[in-house]
């Protein structure tokens, strides 16, 4: 068939995500064999990089459509981290290697986690050789496990992971936290095998029995059996395309995940709201025994914690300060999703501001005389007040502000 | 005899102890006498308090069996002694002896790796006293602990060895910690096999190999001819060296590896026996019964549907390509191995593969995933969330209107208001100024001032034995306000009569702690005061505990008024 040449560009929509995928347009980024990421800039005629960089920043907007339906959700996480350190992450696909962009990307993980769950525990665990090894226990401190995840000898790779022995050393512990809270246990996993001294479904079965819920991040492709235990588990399992998909998968366990059926009958949880002192002298806390002047007393038992949220070190107690609580509670009440709105249904009548910071909004004609693929108007509408906001506004508002500023204006 | 709950009675004879007559009993837990008069049981022994026993000649007058007590190293031993009275004396002792024997004998093999316990014999000797059995594992798991952290091991002595607390409760706050030490895990079988080993090139023509007896293992599991062979000859008919040294030069370990030395012409007995028992002698005859169609690879046209135009397929028969065949056996053996490891399968899972065509022709991939089952949010006063936004701004302020001519008023007053300054009393203001810049200023110096650095200047400055004093002082008051926390409420007379031990301990420490404090302050001064004001937070957490305990107590105790 002799094709005459045409060149039908298919565009679809989605096609945009040009930042998804590696330089040469294609998947993996270990099929590249270098990396141009000059490319994707693009001058357009008139000489200008604006078009494309608004293009990019829609892409990014693109990526935040969550869920927003208001279901119950788990806010007190209990959560192990399981980072795979066999031959498999020395690899280089992932720059600078698998395993210093695991650590690097963990960091920020574990800042933004307590920031957005304030009231929740995490651990980390290790395993190469064949065994596990817990690094740091379930706890509710951030700096002690960046800490544990800077020390030189905690990162070295060797031999090869064993799935079955790491989810049961996280099982023992997760085990014994309370029922009020969600159990979850997150896998970095680089290889494609695993090394175990039993049988996998056995563990897989206990798992199903403590309710507790396991989510793989695969770095080189799909295996069968991680597949199966996400299935089981009601976890999620994704396979990382590049850096920034890496990036995206990670922070996406960090919205709390929605209960499932089984525990339904969870009664009053005891917590405390400790009163905070400065003392003229110092005393000590009852936690580390250290030397501080002033701290926050706890209601039940009067002895001193020297930071929240934490657990009383002598009555058990958990205490909490309320912008914690609060910092948790606007995952329970989303914002709902901005609409984009159509250039259509743009007129004169419109607002020209954006409601968030008053900048004003891209004039119609200038849209128009871009590349078509990059046309979008640049408004973002909410649903309920129908305001209408810029993008930055609108990644902020979604992922900082968890508040519509419009909305609760209008509540009176 | 009197026996406790879940003790059975095995045996009993007549004995006599110390020339009183009396009957002596095994149980299963314990060996006991009971006097013959009263019946009462004079002695108790449990079987972890008993040594050992002895029995004097069945040739003498007396029959008699004597059983050493375990006590402290350094008192003298302990024993006590029975006679056999009956008729069939030496018949009874040989019964109770060997009871006693078998009941030892299970003590003994939990004990066995009792070199921990030499390690710390104080700690050796609160466990043994413990009438709880502690097998050596926990006891190992203890000691790992005690030795990982310092002020576990300090509070360990201070309280359990002083008697203060006993070993049990100790640890009754403890059990994470317990549970943790004991996750034990088993490496598994890595698929790379260590059995084919490289040699390690030493300079020359020598060529060395190194063995391990974990590669000797992975040799034997992979290799079961070697295996067969390793069991028959060593070592009766060839030393262990000699074997393995045949094993490296023989033709059975190159025939697999093409680099170099592959004509090796020596001959010998056993490793070619182990490739005439490997050589491939053909596909096995037996037909394996019922392979589902699904995985059966070598069904062909033959045994299906009619075929659609499409050669027939004649490769899938095994033992084609000879050369291959033992890499083909070996890798088989290997899977063998990985699949018996899986206890799972079992006759109901094998019923399933049974044909379900439709089930194994869809794929999830490509399926629409089904929705996930969601709660949804049932905040039961959904109001309680949203009333702190809300009260704040629904408060009905009542409001005034104000009228214009009122209006007028208030704008003419403000207009010719004024301030006036010098209407105020002199005198008074140079006092309230002063008062109110003094205690500002006292309050902005004391908050500046560094008390840290200067506490810490100040410890630093006792000496090193106090400053444990204290270290240790702050750890026994927070061990004993968290076992008092731990048994809030009151609920029971155990925990109630613990309770009152505790608070008793308490007050003795807290005694101990101010005699310790006016001794120092007697020698350092003024140093010694700001270490005791360290304490201010624990001598109010103290003080609340005192007050909690009273409260509970009134409490329990007009709850037992009302059932009595």
């Amino acid at each position: 068939m002799n094709d005459p040449e045409i060149d039908i560009d298919i565009l679809d929509d989605n096609d945009q995500d040009t930042s998804l995928k590696g330089t040469s347009g294609n998947g993996y980024a270990w099929e590249d064999e270098y990396k141009r990421s000059w490319d994707i800039l693009q001058e357009d005629e008139k000489g200008s990089l604006q078009g494309v960089v608004s293009s990019i920043q829609h892409t990014k907007r693109r990526r935040l459509i969550k869920d927003t339906s208001t279901i119950q959700r788990g806010i007190i996480r209990n959560l192990f981290v399981i980072i795979d350190l066999s031959n498999s992450m020395a690899e280089k696909d992932l720059k600078p290697s698998r395993r210093d962009l695991t650590f690097t990307l963990l960091e920020q993980f574990i800042n933004e986690y307590f920031d957005q769950n304030p009231i929740s525990q995490l651990g980390i665990i290790v395993t190469r050789d064949g065994l596990s090894e817990k690094l740091t226990e379930l706890s509710g401190n951030s700096s002690e496990h960046i800490e544990e995840l800077k020390v030189k000898i905690n990162r070295e790779t060797r031999g090869e992971p064993s799935l079955q022995n790491s989810i049961e050393l996280a099982k023992n512990s997760l085990c014994h936290s309370p029922p009020h809270g969600t159990r979850e246990i997150l896998i970095l996993m680089a290889s494609l095998t695993t090394c175990d001294p039993g049988d996998i479904n056995e563990t897989i079965k206990h798992l199903k029995q403590n309710h507790i819920r396991v989510s793989i991040i695969g770095l080189a492709a799909e295996v069968q059996i991680c597949k199966r235990i996400c299935n089981e588990t009601k976890g999620t399992y994704g396979v990382v395309l590049n850096e920034a998909h890496y990036k995206d998968i990670l922070f996406e366990m960090i919205p709390p995940p929605s209960t499932t059926s089984a525990k339904t009958e969870v009664g009053m949880i005891e917590m405390g709201f400790p009163r905070r002192i400065t003392e003229r002298f110092p005393t000590a806390c009852a936690c580390h025994q250290r030397p501080i002047q002033g701290g926050n007393i706890c209601p039940r038992c009067f002895s001193k914690a020297c930071e929240l949220p934490t657990k009383c070190a002598i009555c058990g107690l958990t205490l909490v300060s309320s912008p914690h609580l609060a910092r948790s509670y606007h995952h329970l009440f989303p914002v709902p999703n901005y609409m984009e709105v159509p250039r259509q249904k743009i007129s004169a009548v419109s607002p020209t501001h954006c409601f968030g910071c008053q900048q004003p909004f891209e004039n119609i004609p200038t849209i128009m005389n871009r590349n078509p693929a990059e046309q979008s108007s640049g408004r973002y509408e909410c649903p309920k007040c129908l305001k209408q906001f810029c993008v930055d506004c609108d990644i902020y508002i979604h992922d900082v502000l968890h508040n519509c500023p419009s909305c609760i204006q209008s509540k009176k | 005899m009197k026996l406790e709950a879940g003790e059975e009675l095995l045996l009993s004879f007549p004995a006599m102890v110390k020339k009183k007559d009396g009957t002596i009993h095994i149980t299963n837990c314990r060996l006991a006498w009971t006097l013959e008069k009263t019946k009462e049981i004079l002695i108790s022994l449990p079987f972890n308090s008993i040594k050992s026993q002895s029995i004097n000649a069945a040739t003498s007058a007396k029959i008699m069996l004597r059983v050493v007590i375990v006590g402290q190293s350094h008192k003298k031993e302990q024993f006590r002694t029975f006679t056999f009275t009956s008729d069939n004396a030496v018949s009874d002792r040989e019964k109770i002896k060997n009871a006693l024997a078998a009941a030892l004998q299970k003590i003994y093999q939990k004990h066995q790796n009792s070199t921990v316990l030499n390690e710390n014999p104080q700690l050796n000797e609160t466990l043994n006293e413990n009438k709880t059995l502690l097998t050596s594992k926990e006891i190992q798991i203890r000691q790992d602990i005690l030795k990982n952290y310092k002020d576990l091991m300090k509070l360990h002595m201070e309280l359990v060895l002083n008697g203060l607390l006993s070993e049990e409760e100790f640890w009754s706050i403890r059990q994470n910690m317990l549970e943790n030490e004991k996750f034990t895990q088993k490496k598994g079988q890595a698929s790379s096999s260590l059995a084919d080993i490289r040699p390690t090139h030493n300079e020359g023509n020598d060529i060395k190999y190194t063995i391990t007896t974990e590669i000797i293992h992975s040799i034997f599991m992979h290799y079961p001819s070697v295996k067969r062979a390793y069991d028959e000859n060593v070592p009766d008919k060839v030393n262990e060296k000699d074997f393995w040294k045949r094993y490296f030069s023989s033709k059975f370990f190159h025939r697999n590896r093409t680099q170099g030395k592959s004509h090796i012409d020596t001959k010998d007995p056993i490793f070619d026996k182990c490739l005439e028992e490997d050589k491939f002698t053909g596909p096995s005859e037996e037909e394996i019964e019922k392979v589902p169609l699904l995985i059966d690879l070598t069904a062909t046209e033959q045994n299906q549907f009619e075929g659609y135009g499409t050669k027939p397929d004649f490769t899938m028969i095994g033992g084609s390509s000879k050369s291959n065949m033992q890499l083909i056996r070996k890798f088989n053996h290997h899977s063998e191995i990985i699949l018996n490891s899986l206890h799972t399968i079992n006759q109901e899972d094998k019923v399933e593969i049974n044909n379900e065509i439709k089930k194994n022709l869809v794929f999830n991939d490509l399926t629409t995933k089904e929705e996930e089952i969601q709660m949804p949010l049932q905040i039961k006063d959904q109001k309680r969330y949203f009333e702190s936004q809300v009260t704040l701004t629904n408060q009905t302020i009542d409001k005034k209107i104000l009228k214009k001519e009122e209006f007028a008023n208030y704008l003419e007053n403000f207009k010719i208001w004024h301030l006036h300054l010098n209407n105020i009393n002199n005198d008074n203001l140079h006092n309230i100024f002063e008062e109110v810049f003094n205690k500002l200023n006292n309050d902005v110096i004391v908050y500046n001032q560094d008390k840290l650095s200067q506490l810490n200047k100040d410890l630093n400055e006792l000496p090193h034995s106090a400053q444990q004093e204290i270290n240790t002082y702050q750890l026994v008051y927070n061990e004993l306000l968290k076992h008092f926390w731990f048994y809030m409420p009151i609920k029971s007379d155990e925990s109630k009569e613990t309770v009152d031990k505790l608070i008793k301990i308490l007050k003795n420490t807290e005694e101990r702690f101010n005699q310790f404090h006016s001794k120092l302050i007697h020698e350092y001064q003024n140093k010694a005061i700001t270490s005791k004001e360290l304490f201010n937070s624990l001598s109010k957490s103290i003080k609340r505990a005192y007050q909690v305990y009273d409260e509970q107590v009134e409490v329990y105790n007009k709850k037992r008024i009302k059932i009595q």
